[in-house]
């Protein structure tokens, strides 16, 4: 098992965002979180990734035998957790490559394995490049700084390709894509798929699941997973539209 | 170390200070000079120009001049250890605001070139110096004057390049109060050029008040770069005032980078008396937990088509204060003019204070002119950001304040001086965060 | 002369449309200023002993003060002694209505295009008139009582309100605070004073309009706002005064209080005081104390001013930020013209956490005059996730004027954030050409372009107020807006 959420409930300045959220991923499973927008996608992500601004009000995340919700973003990250942020920030002045280098080494650090010196981290930079069919040019500009949309989530599944995490959450990694875009970020997603990871994918729209073929899809409203199925269930999403599945919700129980 | 007295009077103090400059030539001038400042005494926070700075600590030592500082084997080394490649620069060092000929080594010059010691040029050839020992603007430039022994006088005649930068480090080791008032003068002739890293450096149990003042002038079309570094020892502080005047189609970049000391005032002022001059102004100051660092800049565009750009960063640790005033006054005439300037801070702790005062004063309509200044801290987001990526939040911490500074310090254009000075500023940030 | 010029110097050589003296007897103070005269203005009120003493306190202060000298202005010295501190029209009896106001006086205010009773009609504002210095009548009054809301002249509210006024009277501008300050506590003449209970969100805007008339005599009004919790208000100041070639002070104080949390105090100006001739002669000193403290958690104060008129401008309205989450927000436009000047801008003091200023202010220069940005943002160490946003902007039109700003920043606190920007600009050839390309003409382009550069000011204001502040640019800046 890689990732276990039992019950998890989290608010934002008092306003429960999460009403109990019940999520395992095993290794070697592509899982899809879709849902409206406001169901609590990305807050999920976000806590995962141990954002600070949200409170956990109950619940528990285990991830890899351990307490998720104990360790501090940069711990969640060494033991194996990446997010691909909806957003990515620009980081003024701090080289990708620099950056780059430093998160790999912790990294490496944390799992025992020696650090890489400039060459070796250089060729190994490389050849993770050509997976996600990035500009070298990219690397050498300051971190996400003037970016396109496009660059910027090719970038994040370049940093996935390169840190090797055991389960990749990717925030709505889709949206603003064009179609060649997205085809390069699923492309790159399924290159890195092994038996021994795993994949969160949240994503509003079915699009990308037409190339990153989910073994799980859970659909999210209000703060649950209301319904869990297999691809079919997105393709019935996209058919029908959200209403589908919110409409018995509205009616009183 | 001296007593310090109760309430010895700097006014008396420097009055009876010994005139050890080698020269008659400036008796007249120096005795006006002290004069000027024994009617005004020093700056005090009432003046709106020193309303955040207090010099009154000053007033609380007891000085003697350097030339009684002994120079021992380890402040020797200590020295050594701060020059820079006899093969790539050309030195100048003075020990406790005295020439050291020992130590300096000017290689052979291009033709014309002068480097040498005030005082050198004051006994033999006082008459290149008449124009430089002028009535003073204010009392600390009038201090300078009256009791200079010494300083660098740089003049590059017409036409001519220095091909390698001119280092001129005053360094200061004694522990015991000394008073030192270099002063500068470097000319650059038309068509010009030449670079410059001008540095106050001091021993760590140094306690000095350095009181400097230095002269600069561009000829037609010069180029020049006026690198300076500041880092004195946390008992040491540091009034420096920079004049600086630009001819027709002159380029000057200047760089402060401030790190440390008890309280460091640097005065810029920089007049475009000719068109199309082109200057640069960058600062960056890292002030620890018991620092004060005051940057007053002042640009005066006199002439139309003229362009200044200022960029100044500082981070701020501990108790310590740092202040900017930044003003750009475009005159009357001076159309076409653009003028930009920012100031950006980051302040560490809950007991650190920044003052930012920029200031535009306007006169002409067709100009573009600009400034922003911002006080704030490190950004949450990318700080998660990088925690998110694995980097411990020290580690990512250190990482944005470098980003932040490297800004400033990217805009060296002496290849060697920059990554001196990205290495010194690797070596102090963690000292920011005590 | 090249195209934007021909224009500036069109619009430049707008005169004042405002300048008319009315024919109204004064009962005036002797000339001159002593304890006396303080005595004489505290008597001719009525006013209870401890006010007279707060005056004579306030006085004796004065005498110890000198004139400040900071700002970038300059002016002959003012004789204080030669001039007036009270005059009001003679009342011939007790005003109940509008109807029994002076029919030359209304007619006064007409000339000004703020007929009362068609403000009463249209625009449901509640008007509040001082001329000179005495409040003249109050419309509206009756309805908003029935709200609880108390919006009366300054000096009735010291007879029937004296508890509030006593209470809050200095707590926010103190007597000490500064020169004018301490001046006009000493001999202020009337001024308005409103009273917003918990709960109560003002149906209309309340409103004054100043008007200096008689010569020589220095107009020293004060005004007292008081908002309980979860109260709003948005109160509308505008002044206009006659051509006069004497110089004439105006040293207003004016102290909002947003007392209780959520309480929302808005305060809007609209000031075209007669800016003296083309050659600098004549027009109003306009050194005034307005300043707002948000004691309530979440409370907010808002400061809009549109600044065209006064030889001379000195005025920072300011907000202290005390209650935690509170909001202190100045937009201002400031126009000078021919040889005016002004001195102006904002101090916001945060005190409280997560509290939150905003300061736009757009200066515009013409003619030979002076525009200066003065602001003080002050982060104290208390003041928790502070953050301040300042935009300062000015436009210059001409060769001859100056545009200045002077910003003050002083953080003490790690968790804050302060931005300030400036920007000078001048109005482009091309983009006159732009707009004359499409069918204005070169001043109808200008004022869509200043009018354009002064929109989130002017979004602010009430929209009737944004009309005539419009309208008032336009005739400041006539025949200069290039």
């Amino acid at each position: 098992m890689i990732l276990e959420i039992k019950n998890l409930k989290v608010s934002i300045d008092g306003k429960e965002i999460l009403k109990g959220i019940n999520l395992s991923v095993n290794a070697g499973e592509v899982h899809a979180v879709m849902g409206p927008n406001g169901s609590g996608k990305s807050t999920l992500a976000s806590v995962l990734a141990g954002k600070e601004d949200y409170t956990v009000t109950g619940g528990s995340v285990e991830f890899l035998g351990k307490d998720l919700l104990a360790l501090p973003p940069e711990e969640r990250a060494r033991e194996g957790l990446f997010l691909a942020f909806q957003y990515p920030v620009e980081i003024p002045g701090v080289s990708t490559a620099n950056f780059l280098k430093t998160a790999l080494n912790e990294i490496r650090k944390h799992r025992g394995m020696e650090p890489l010196d400039a060459m070796d981290f250089l060729s190994f930079m490389k050849e993770k490049m050509k997976l996600v069919n990035i500009d070298t040019e990219l690397t050498k500009r300051p971190l996400n700084e003037g970016f396109s949309g496009g660059e910027k989530k090719k970038n994040e599944v370049f940093q996935m390709a390169l840190l090797e995490p055991r389960l990749g959450v990717l925030d709505e990694t889709d949206s603003g894509l064009d179609i060649d875009a997205l085809r390069v970020v699923a492309g790159g997603v399924n290159k890195l798929k092994t038996k021994d990871n795993a994949f969160v994918v949240i994503t509003h729209y079915q699009r990308l699941l037409d190339y990153i073929v989910p073994d799980y899809v859970h659909i999210m409203y209000d703060g649950r997973i209301i319904k869990s199925g297999n691809k079919d269930l997105a393709l019935e999403l996209e058919k029908k539209g959200y209403d589908w599945i919110t409409k018995d919700l509205k009616t009183p129980a | 170390m001296q007593a310090v007295l109760a309430h010895p009077d700097i006014k008396e103090q420097f009055a009876s200070f010994p005139d050890l400059l080698p020269s008659d030539a400036f008796k007249g001038v120096r005795k006006q000079a002290m004069n000027r400042f024994l009617s005004e005494g020093l700056p005090a926070t009432r003046d709106e120009e020193w309303k955040y700075t207090d010099l009154s600590g000053i007033a609380e030592l007891r000085y003697t001049s350097g030339r009684a500082a002994e120079l021992t084997e380890l402040n020797r080394s200590q020295i050594t250890a701060s020059l820079f490649d006899e093969q790539e620069y050309h030195r100048l060092v003075f020990v406790n605001g005295f020439f050291s000929g020992e130590l300096s080594s000017p290689a052979a010059l291009p033709g014309g070139v002068i480097v040498s010691d005030i005082a050198s040029v004051a006994e033999k050839h006082p008459a290149l110096l008449e124009k430089y020992f002028y009535s003073s603007p204010n009392s600390l430039h009038a201090l300078n004057t009256a009791l200079t022994a010494g300083g660098m006088f740089l003049s590059v005649p017409d036409g001519v390049s220095v091909s390698k930068p001119i280092q001129a480090l005053f360094f200061n080791t004694s522990p015991d109060a000394t008073a030192i008032f270099p002063k500068n003068i470097i000319l650059a002739g038309n068509k010009s050029r030449v670079h410059i890293v001008q540095q106050y450096a001091s021993t760590e149990k140094n306690i000095s008040f350095t009181n400097a003042v230095t002269d600069v002038s561009l000829g037609k079309n010069a180029e020049m770069l006026l690198y300076k570094t500041e880092a004195l020892s946390p008992a040491s502080f540091l009034t420096d005032s920079c004049i600086v005047m630009q001819q027709h189609g002159s380029r000057f970049s200047s760089l402060v980078f401030t790190m440390g000391g008890q309280l460091v005032r640097n005065n810029l002022g920089i007049t475009l008396e000719g068109e199309q001059c082109e200057t640069a102004m960058h600062g960056l100051y890292l002030v620890p937990g018991t620092g004060h660092t005051d940057n007053h800049t002042f640009v005066d565009h006199a002439s139309p088509s003229c362009h200044s750009n200022e960029l100044y960063k500082g981070i701020i640790g501990g108790k310590g204060t740092a202040v900017f005033n930044g003003k750009i006054m475009v005159r009357k005439d001076a159309q076409k003019t653009s003028a930009f300037q920012s100031n950006k801070n980051i302040l560490l702790s809950d007991e650190g204070t920044v003052n930012s005062k920029p200031q535009l004063e306007i006169f002409a309509d067709d100009v573009k002119c600009s400034h922003g200044a911002t006080i704030g801290q490190l950004d949450e987001e990318e700080l998660f950001y990088l925690r998110a990526r694995g980097i411990g939040e020290d580690a990512a911490r250190e990482m944005l304040l470098n980003a932040f500074a490297s800004s400033v310090v990217d805009t060296i254009q002496i290849a060697s001086f920059r990554e001196y000075m990205a290495g010194r500023l690797q070596e102090y940030l963690p000292f920011l965060r005590k | 002369m090249d195209q934007t010029g021909r224009i500036l110097e069109n619009v430049t050589q707008g005169e004042y449309k405002y300048g008319f003296v009315s024919d109204i007897e004064a009962e005036t103070a002797p000339k001159g200023l002593n304890e006396e005269t303080v005595r004489f203005i505290s008597r001719k009120k009525n006013e209870p002993s401890w006010l007279l003493e707060w005056r004579l306190k306030a006085y004796r202060h004065w005498l110890t003060m000198e004139m400040p000298h900071w700002q970038n202005v300059s002016f002959p010295p003012i004789d204080y002694q030669d001039a007036f501190y009270y005059a009001a029209p003679k009342p011939k009896k007790k005003l109940n209505s509008m109807n029994e106001v002076d029919p030359e006086l209304r007619a006064t205010f007409e000339k000004l295009g703020i007929s009362l009773e068609e403000q009463k009609r249209l625009s449901g504002v509640a008007v509040d008139a001082v001329l000179d210095s005495v409040s003249i009548a109050t419309t509206f009054r009756s309805k908003l009582a029935e709200l609880g809301i108390i919006f009366c002249s300054f000096s009735e509210a010291v007879k029937e309100h004296p508890d509030l006024v006593k209470k809050y009277l200095g707590t926010v501008v103190p007597y000490t605070d500064n020169y004018f300050a301490a001046l006009n506590s000493a001999v202020f003449s009337d001024g308005s004073f409103c009273y917003i209970p918990k709960g109560v969100r003002c149906p209309m805007e309340l409103s004054t309009y100043f008007r200096i008339n008689t010569a020589n005599t220095g107009q020293f009004e004060r005004t007292l706002l008081i908002a309980e919790e979860d109260a709003y208000v948005s109160y509308l100041e505008g002044c206009t005064a006659p051509m006069r070639d004497e110089n004439q002070l105006h040293a207003a104080v004016v102290e909002l209080v947003a007392l209780g949390n959520n309480a929302h105090i808005k305060y809007s100006t609209v000031q075209n005081w007669y800016p003296g001739d083309r050659n600098g002669k004549g027009g109003i000193y306009n050194f005034v104390t307005k300043r707002g403290i948000c004691i309530g958690k979440r409370s907010k104060i808002s400061w809009t001013q549109v600044e065209t008129g006064s030889a001379i401008t000195w005025k920072y309205p300011g907000c202290i930020l005390k209650g935690d989450d509170s909001v202190g927000e100045f937009y201002s436009v400031a126009v000078t013209n021919n040889r005016q000047q002004a001195d102006t801008g904002t101090k916001m003091i945060h005190i409280g956490k997560n509290t939150r200023s905003t300061i736009i202010s757009k200066g515009i220069s013409a003619g030979h005059s002076n525009n200066s940005y003065r602001g003080l943002v002050k982060i104290s160490a208390k003041a928790e996730k502070a953050r301040n946003f300042s935009q300062c902007d000015s436009l210059l039109m001409g060769d001859q004027c100056g545009a200045h700003t002077f910003p003050y920043l002083e953080v003490k606190n790690k968790s804050a954030t302060v931005e300030h920007e400036a920007t000078t600009s001048k109005i482009s050839d091309d983009q006159i050409f732009y707009c004359k390309q499409r069918g204005l003409s070169g001043e109808d382009a200008a004022n869509l372009i200043v009018n354009g550069y002064c929109k989130e000011v002017f979004n602010q204001l009430p929209m009737e107020f944004a009309v005539e502040a419009q309208k008032l640019l336009s005739v400041t800046l006539e025949g200069s807006v290039g």
